[in-house]
């Protein structure tokens, strides 16, 4: 069976979060992306396990849950994130973990023990006082079935190689508790490529989650991880994440790293982003302001990189990049602006294309250009194959601006054929 | 330093509109004459050529030449923010890279946002000469856009030597919307020699933005030749688009 895991989100408890992010809205949307494993979110929040344990039901002899009731085909997994502070050579470390858990009642076993630390109840997302080490220590000594590994692993401010927050090795991190590591969160703003750079990182599986805090499509389920499983389980998802066998994990998905919030390093603020060496040539200082920029994620890579770019391990998972069908639209029908993604009219046709072809990920992974000319405008199925086939150039995001997507880049060299019939207004300058 | 203070926000809203409709980035020239933004959009398929004389403005001063790079979606944002009973005073204070945005009414609200750096481009006119000349209402062209939108992503304009015909036809299906003088829907309309050309529906879209923020649209054509929209502004100044011609197969 092929399952579509998304294995990082939170729920409406967490800071900065949906109020949407629910139960009923998360099975909703779900198989509209095409999901059909899908983290629990913030499992050891007292509030959203019991509304868990209320709308789940364990589906027999595999620790994954199903929606009561209910004939979907959607499984979900107890998961949280937790966050750790401690301090290495003097400056405090902020980093974030995320937590797989093989029942509800381990998470209730975590909930005791975790309640005595910080009150859990306060937000979705823990943050707790300790050595990343002493966590893993804790959790493993609960349940030694915990899977844990470091989240969106290259973001500046809460991640284990962040810029701001982060180290430079697992070691720095996790201690002698390093080797129970088994898988690293590359994050929407680096790709399985960037990662396999860095040598010491081939032991570990990379995986792609949303870490959405919305259940709407264009968030939920914007990476993912592919597998093969004979009979869905938690212990045959574990099993298939650490062995990297190929058969089992077939792939990642993932959204063009220059999509992320933090590819390039800017200055927000100032509208200013540029690439790693333009950054360096700079001394990491914005040209407008002066003030310190924001390292982002490629300087960060290529900081700690021994490899050079284009380097591919033996046993690497490959990936796909794509980005979410929301944001093609738009760019396609020239919709802007923050609430672009949300617009009637892109909607409209998303909608569309999903009573056609079943999901979003459907729609964007496979079906051909000539049918989707049958559902929307043939500028926008021009557009789902360009970004398939990588046709497309993003512009970079940086400092917490997410990457946007440019179709038209460098049409001035397509000649008027090319660009099906339309003719260009440089062809009739005097 | 440069300064300029326009008597109605929301219309200034209203032509940047117009502007964002088709450019996310562009520099706008500012000198003792009044201000110009001449831009290609990414595909290089339209133009957008701006441009308000310093009369048009309440107050105007601009020493020598001052560029403005702006990112429009930016600007938008802030001069949404305005409202018809305020003015508003655009400024560049000497030696600055940000552009202040002060609305004046019954409060006086700033606003700053920073200058970017784009390349500027002196792009000339396109040579071109028009069969057909047709001052429209520009809200009855809308609709007859919109009536297009229905069955097709390109549009088709007729100019006879009567009447300006907007076509749309796919296996959707046809419509087709009929513009005189007789019935008050054109106001003027020259016809050297008949033509028919056809143009990007999405473009055209985006360029009717621009009645927002005048009444009248004037179109001129020739027969596989750009289309050139022109929006006067009132109290002064023109918005005024090209758009490269679908080629026939």
């Amino acid at each position: 069976m092929i399952i579509y895991a998304d294995l990082h989100i939170h729920s409406k408890y967490s800071g900065a979060t949906s109020e949407k992010m629910s139960v009923k809205e998360l099975s909703a949307y779900a198989p509209i992306k095409g999901i059909n494993l899908l983290g629990t979110g913030d499992v050891i929040h007292p509030l959203w396990l019991k509304e868990l344990k209320e709308s789940l039901e364990e589906v027999p002899g595999t620790s994954l849950y199903k929606i009561k009731n209910s004939q979907a085909n959607l499984y979900f997994v107890a998961q949280t994130e937790i966050g750790t502070i401690h301090e290495v050579e003097g400056k405090k470390r902020r980093i974030h973990h995320v937590v797989l858990m093989p029942s509800f009642e381990v998470a209730e076993q975590v909930i005791d023990v975790f309640s005595k630390l910080c009150d859990l109840e306060a937000d979705g997302r823990p943050v707790l006082a300790m050595n990343p080490a002493e966590l893993i220590e804790m959790l493993l000594e609960i349940d030694s079935n915990i899977f844990i590994f470091p989240a969106h692993a290259w973001t500046p401010w809460w991640s284990i190689f962040g810029s701001i927050g982060g180290v430079d090795s697992l070691e720095e991190c996790y201690g002698d508790k390093s080797h129970k590591i088994k898988a690293l969160e590359t994050g929407l703003s680096s790709d399985p490529e960037m990662n396999w750079r860095v040598s010491w990182l081939d032991r570990l599986t990379l995986l792609s989650n949303s870490d959405s805090h919305s259940p709407y499509p264009h968030r939920l389920g914007r990476e993912v991880n592919v597998f093969n499983l004979k009979k869905p389980s938690y212990k045959e998802l574990i099993e298939a994440i650490i062995s990297k066998n190929p058969s089992k994990f077939l792939m990642t998905i993932e959204v063009d790293p220059a999509y992320g919030k933090y590819h390039w390093t800017g200055h927000r603020k100032c509208g200013v982003s540029m690439p790693p060496e333009e950054a360096i040539k700079r001394g990491n200082r914005c040209p407008k302001c002066g003030k310190l920029l924001t390292k982002g994620v490629e300087q960060r890579v290529e900081e700690l990189a021994d490899r050079p770019r284009g380097f591919k391990p033996p046993n690497a998972i490959g990936f796909k990049k794509l980005l979410p069908l929301t944001e093609i639209i738009a760019e396609c029908m020239k919709i802007r602006g923050e609430t672009k993604l949300y617009s009637g009219q892109v909607w409209e046709l998303y909608m569309k294309l999903i009573r056609n072809f079943d999901n979003e990920l459907n729609v964007l992974l496979n079906v051909n250009a000539k049918d989707l000319e049958m559902v929307v405008p043939s500028r926008i199925a021009e557009a789902i194959v360009r970004v398939r086939e990588g046709l497309v150039t993003i512009r970079p995001g940086y400092d917490g601006v997410y990457g946007r997507l440019v179709l038209d880049v460098d049409a001035s060299s397509v000649t008027a054929k090319e660009r099906r019939g339309q003719a260009s207004i440089m062809d009739f300058f005097g | 330093m440069f300064k300029a203070v326009f008597r109605d926000a929301r219309l200034w809203y209203r032509i940047v509109d117009a502007l964002a409709s088709l450019i996310d980035e562009g520099t706008i020239k500012a000198s003792e004459e009044g201000v110009r933004l001449r831009a290609m959009d990414p595909s290089k398929i339209a133009m957008i050529d701006f441009e308000m004389p310093r009369d048009a403005f309440d107050e105007y001063e601009c020493d020598g030449e001052v560029m403005l790079g702006l990112n429009f979606d930016e600007v938008k944002k802030v001069v949404k923010r305005g409202s018809a009973k305020e003015k508003v005073q655009l400024e560049v204070p000497p030696g600055s890279a940000r552009l202040k945005i002060i609305f004046k009414g019954k409060a006086t609200r700033s606003f700053s946002i920073p200058l970017i750096d784009i390349e500027y481009e002196e792009l000339p006119t396109p040579s071109l000469s028009f069969n057909v000349k047709a001052t429209a209402m520009a809200d009855i062209f809308e609709e007859a856009l919109k009536d297009v939108e229905l069955v097709s992503d390109y549009v088709k304009l007729e100019g006879r030597s009567n009447a300006i015909v907007v076509k749309g036809q796919s296996d959707r299906g046809e419509v087709e919307t009929t513009l005189t003088t007789e019935t008050g829907a054109l106001l003027e309309l020259e016809v050297k020699e008949e033509a028919i050309a056809s143009y990007s529906l999405e473009y055209l879209m985006d360029m009717i933005t621009a009645n927002k923020a005048a009444e009248v649209v004037t179109l001129e054509f020739s027969s596989g030749m750009p289309l050139s929209l022109t929006f006067p502004i009132p109290g002064g100044g023109t918005i005024r688009y090209y758009l490269a011609p679908r080629l026939e197969e």
